[in-house]
């Protein structure tokens, strides 16, 4: 029976959490495309999933890679945005993709980016208002305003992206 | 003196995966081998396993084989290169365990 979830993050971390979660409930990734989930619900099987970002190296080699995933028992069941979903029965064992402390370290630094890319492009726009703002300074009124707190906005905004980017860094990095 | 350019350690990765290529095999029989023979203390991912394999064969030290299973999965093998290495590592680990005995001599 399939089982169709529409669902958007911008946690890799979350949604990797919530994709297990449905694996605890027997569901199958089948297919994922632009915050739609299709599942397949099993009965007797349950289901781990990871979301790698791949590097340089997988990226030219996909084909691969993928092949060489599928003998370890790990399915690729949909590349998205640069994003790979990966799917392992539970039935063939535990699910490691990095061992490597080093590789394991990078590959969170990849997940974590989405925040950093964010805080700072609004970081960028929260600077282009204040300088329209400031060049309005003569205008006095609507002018200088809407773009003086439009600026705080964003720069608030960027803020705290790159807090919550850099709070995610610290909680998933393994130390030595 | 000749001089003697000193190989660097390999890493407990490299080691085992040299060591079980001694005969032929594909990656998960690489991962649960070494596993077993490691009692579950060295277990490879399959991101890692992979880099790891493929900076093996740049450097020449295993090799892809054609596989003769039916399910065509991709088969690795050490090299002659890779075979010296290994031996070398061996001479390399030994020396260091007959030497750290030595440590009441020391003391």
């Amino acid at each position: 029976m399939k089982e169709i979830v529409k669902k958007s993050f911008l946690d890799i971390n979350e949604e990797e959490k919530w994709l297990n979660e449905q694996g605890e409930k027997g569901l199958m990734l089948i297919h994922y495309t632009m915050g739609e989930y299709i599942f397949d619900k099993s009965e007797n099987e349950k289901y781990l999933y990871q979301i790698e970002i791949l590097d340089n190296e997988k990226a030219k080699n996909k084909k691969d890679y993928f092949d060489f995933l599928k003998d370890m028992k790990i399915e690729t069941v949909a590349e998205f945005a640069g994003r790979v979903y990966l799917r392992k029965n539970v039935s063939d064992g535990e699910f490691i993709l990095y061992s490597d402390m080093e590789d394991n370290n990078k590959q969170i630094a990849k997940k974590n980016m989405a925040f950093f890319t964010i805080a700072f492009s609004q970081i960028a726009i929260a600077t282009v208002f204040l300088i329209n703002g400031i060049g309005s300074f003569g205008a006095g009124g609507v002018k200088f305003w809407i773009p003086i707190v439009s600026s705080v906005v964003f720069y608030i905004s960027g803020a705290l992206f790159l807090i919550a980017g850099i709070q995610s860094r610290r909680k998933y990095l393994q130390k030595k | 003196m000749d001089k003697k350019i000193l190989q660097d350690a390999l890493t407990e990765t490299t080691f085992y995966i040299l060591l079980r290529l001694h005969k032929r095999a594909h990656g998960y029989a690489i991962m649960k081998d070494i596993s077993e023979m490691t009692e579950g203390r060295v277990k490879f991912g399959a991101g890692t396993l992979y880099g790891a394999l493929d900076t093996l064969q740049k450097k020449d030290w295993i090799c892809r084989v054609e596989s003769e299973s039916e399910d065509r999965k991709k088969e690795y093998i050490i090299t002659k290169s890779g075979k010296i290495v290994f031996e070398k590592e061996v001479e390399r680990l030994q020396e260091l365990l007959s030497n750290s005995k030595k440590i009441e001599e020391i003391l």
